[in-house]
């Protein structure tokens, strides 16, 4: 997922694209075949190809696009084994936990693993994630997902429950952790684990969908030395963008002389009496089907002598 | 649990990594501490004001009215406050208990349920004239003082609510004494500081969109990244804090030389300097014409300013201590004022090869991001720049209006250039939590700014498509292609569109100067 080659090969995991709502992963096997209703297609007539190319499938009738994988496109495309976080608060928690190149990270719980492959992706490779989970079966798919997807040299998956006695205790974290991320029924239970393992100036992340959590979660933050603690939400709008029919009304009116509305005309049309013209234009607006709340995020940061 | 956490041991997170498993002793380094020479970020009553200096020992920062020394810093912990004193002109270290006991202990809070059937209207509550005030503040008073008398002379204090009389009191204590805090410079922080001061420079770039920005762009570290932008540095400084010295940042700019004086503010070291190319992006357009890219003059090379700047200090060692001081006092006018309005432009302290012939072979080489943050028209940058998208490589172009990005995103759709392309805008809400009275804050930035982002893909040859239609209502212009070589069709469409983009050039510099305008008219009326 993190360095893709210009060129497809055996092995590589790539994304089938037909549309927003229609893409596919597949990993590369020569021997293997791709059946979708945009046709069909051997894996060894799309190794070799650059990535970003339009196939057109085996029998000709069909066409897709093959595009290389993100960690966006993996939270897209991935089982929905838990409510998955969405872009824009990932993108919001990486900003303010101020995580780079080199960042050591602790995530609780790993859930599906969209956050954590994002994590990693900014990380890597000098940085590491350790990512706990309490759900066995879980574990076992973030751990099969992450080395599919290339990162299981950058995230360590630890099937423990973020609130218990060890809490984010292991031997390779020395008080070296930057940021923590809680996603959890009651964060502040797992804020002392927090401090276990976290240094001076270290970020603290919590996302939860409820406001009385929020309460509890900045109180407990408050009486242990953290400080800056902020709460927000973030939504995102999307913009539906075309090229439309729009249409336009020759109506004469005592302030404009001359009103040139043919210019750019596709056609005319005329309604009860009044003459109309067709044109195409540019519109945008925001999409009917949008989100109203993910969750609250709040951010504190550690400073106990502060 | 109890957890005892070694207050006094700093770590560095990046000599951390997963080699370090079996090393159970901590580095001990003191990157939290604050040094001479570091850059920081002087936060002023929380949030009030941002300033962005370089710590130097004897040199003055101009807080509120006063010019304040700073040396009192140097050796504390980064993120400590410090509270100006009035009579010496210093800042001294206070600790957030310390901060929490005198809100607490300042006066007597109300304790009873109470409310305001009893309020008067009529600004008659509080005794003490604006003349008396000013005379204690003269003498020299302590603020906690100052405060004291003001609430003892004020009659409608006492029937506040508990909840209100702190509300209270936190004003006035910001009002009569001004407490410093020392902020690391990071993407976060630097965002922060410099969106509060003067967003217009960076673009109007707001926290959650740049968040979004640099996620969307696919920014990860051993990547190759195309960045164009016009905010003073921030985003190519953000870049290379994100990749971290792994990979390669080609930072075009616009105008004679580099605007790059934010980057000098990271303090960053010189092998994460060293991966940023900055360029004249005219490069990018001399290139797509096959022209000699010899002709061109020389990027701005910033080895060769480092080179001058420590001749200079060889031979004037003594009057650069004298200066230093002057800049110090002068950079900081205003208390928002910082070292960058004075500063280099360029990236100091960077030693790698920025001529145009190894832009020329990066750029070839190709990238697997383009970002572009402009207050330009974005649909020409972006095609001058699309020959060296990778394909399957990310897109991603901030602007602070739809339209534009609705322009690209028809163009590239119609010549189907990209896909998985999506406009979006931020809706972002900041709470106020606090037991029994939780809310969203009163006061929101309803303006987060468009983006547009999308995936580069190729066409495949076999299938020949003509491109023809109008792109906009605006013109009449239609590009007609036969050919299907993309790098032909690519720049036959950056003629084509020439004349809309100047349209749309033309709208936003409207606007933008009737934004002004109304900006300096609302200000007349305050005054």
């Amino acid at each position: 997922m993190l360095n893709p080659n210009k060129i497809i090969k055996e092995g590589d995991r790539i994304v089938m694209y037909n549309g927003k709502d229609s893409m596919t992963v597949l990993t590369m096997d020569s021997t293997n075949v791709y059946n979708s209703k945009f046709g069909t297609y051997r894996h060894k007539n799309i190794i070799g190809k650059e990535y970003g190319s339009k196939l057109t499938s085996d029998n000709g009738n069909g066409f897709c696009h093959v595009i290389a994988m993100t960690p966006e496109l993996w939270s897209i495309t991935l089982d929905h084994r838990t409510q998955i976080l969405f872009n824009l608060d990932i993108s919001t928690i990486i900003f303010n936990l101020e995580l780079k190149n080199g960042s050591r990270a602790v995530e609780s719980g790993t859930g599906s693993g969209s956050l954590s492959s994002s994590i990693a992706r900014t990380v890597a490779p000098k940085g590491h994630l350790f990512t706990f989970e309490f759900h066995e079966e879980r574990v076992k798919f973030a751990r099969k997902d992450f080395k599919d997807n290339g990162l299981d040299k950058f995230i360590t998956v630890t099937h423990r429950d973020a609130c218990g006695k060890e809490g984010f205790l292991r031997d390779d974290i020395n008080n070296d952790i930057d940021a923590v991320f809680l996603d959890l029924p009651s964060p502040w239970d797992a804020i002392e684990n927090a401090i276990a393992v976290i240094h001076d100036g270290s970020m603290l992340c919590s996302f939860s969908p409820c406001i009385e959590q929020v309460q509890n979660t900045c109180l407990k933050l408050a009486s242990s030395k953290f400080q800056e603690i902020k709460t927000i939400e973030v939504l995102i709008r999307t913009f539906d963008t075309r090229l439309q029919e729009y249409e336009e009304l020759n109506l004469s009116n005592p302030y404009i002389d001359d009103n040139n509305i043919e210019e750019n005309s596709r056609g005319k049309f005329e309604i009860g009496g009044i003459e109309g013209f067709k044109k195409d234009k540019l519109l945008s607006r925001p999409f009917t089907e949008a989100r109203g709340h993910t969750g609250y995020l709040t951010f504190a940061r550690y400073l106990p002598n502060a | 649990m109890e957890t005892e956490t070694p207050m006094d041991v700093e770590t560095t997170s990046n000599n951390g990594n997963n080699n370090n498993n079996n090393n159970n002793t901590i580095v001990k380094t003191n990157s939290n501490v604050i040094k001479e020479g570091d850059h920081v970020i002087l936060d002023i009553n929380d949030g009030e004001k941002f300033s962005v200096i370089k710590v130097k020992l004897g040199s003055k920062v101009k807080i509120g009215k006063k010019q304040i020394l700073i040396n009192s810093i140097i050796g504390e912990s980064y993120y400590s406050s410090f509270q100006v004193s009035n009579e010496k002109n210093t800042l001294e270290r206070i600790t957030q208990k310390e901060l929490d006991d005198r809100l607490n202990n300042l006066v007597e809070l109300n304790q009873n349920d109470a409310d305001n059937r009893n309020l008067d209207q009529n600004n008659t509550a509080q005794k003490l004239t604006q003349e008396d005030i000013t005379q204690m503040k003269e003498k020299g008073t302590d603020s906690n003082t100052i405060i004291k008398t003001i609430v003892e002379n004020s009659e409608s204090f006492k029937t506040k609510t508990s909840f209100s009389q702190i509300k209270y009191l936190k004003k006035k204590i910001k009002k009569y004494s001004t407490i410093v805090k020392i902020i690391k410079p990071t993407l976060k922080s630097l965002t922060e500081a410099y969106y509060k001061k003067d967003s217009r420079k960076i673009c109007g770039l707001r926290f959650d969109s740049f968040g979004q920005l640099l996620t969307l762009g696919n920014i990860r570290a051993n990547s190759q990244v195309l960045v164009v932008e016009t905010c003073m540095g921030l985003v190519t400084g953000s870049i290379a804090e994100r990749m971290n010295g792994d990979g390669t940042i080609l930072s075009a700019y616009i105008g004679k030389g580099p605007s790059l004086s934010i980057v000098n503010n990271f303090g960053f070291d010189t092998d994460v300097l060293n991966t940023i190319y900055p360029f004249n992006l005219n490069v990018t357009s001399v290139l797509n014409k096959d022209e000699d890219i010899s002709k061109l003059p020389p990027t701005a090379s910033s080895g060769i300013y480092d080179k001058q700047v420590k001749e200079k200090e060889k031979g004037k060692q003594q009057k650069d201590k004298v200066k230093e001081k002057e800049e110090g006092d002068n950079n900081s006018g205003g208390g928002g004022g910082g070292e960058e309005d004075g500063g280099p432009k360029t990236i100091v302290n960077q030693r790698n090869d920025t001529s145009n012939e190894n832009i020329v072979k990066l750029l070839k080489d190709g990238v697997w991001s383009l970002v572009i943050v402009t207050k330009y028209s974005p649909l020409n940058i972006l095609l001058s720049c699309w020959p060296y998208l990778n394909s399957s490589g990310s897109f991603v172009i901030y602007s602070h209006f739809p339209q534009p990005l609705m322009e690209v995103h028809q163009f590239l759709h119609k010549n189907q250039m990209a896909v998985n392309q999506q406009i979006s805008e931020i809706w972002m809400r900041e709470h106020q939590v606090l037991p029994k009275r939780t809310h969203p804050m009163m006061g929101m930035d309803g303006a987060s700014g468009f983006i547009l982002y999308g995936t580069k893909v190729t066409k495949p040859s076999s299938i020949q498509k003509p491109i023809s239609s109008p792109t906009t209502t605006t013109t009449t212009t239609t590009t007609t292609t036969k050919t299907n070589n993309l790098l032909d069709i690519e720049n036959k469409v950056i003629a084509a569109t020439t004349t809309i983009v100047a349209t749309i050039e033309e709208e936003v510099e409207n606007s933008e100067s009737a934004l002004k305008k109304r900006r300096i008219d609302e200000e007349q009326k305050k005054e």
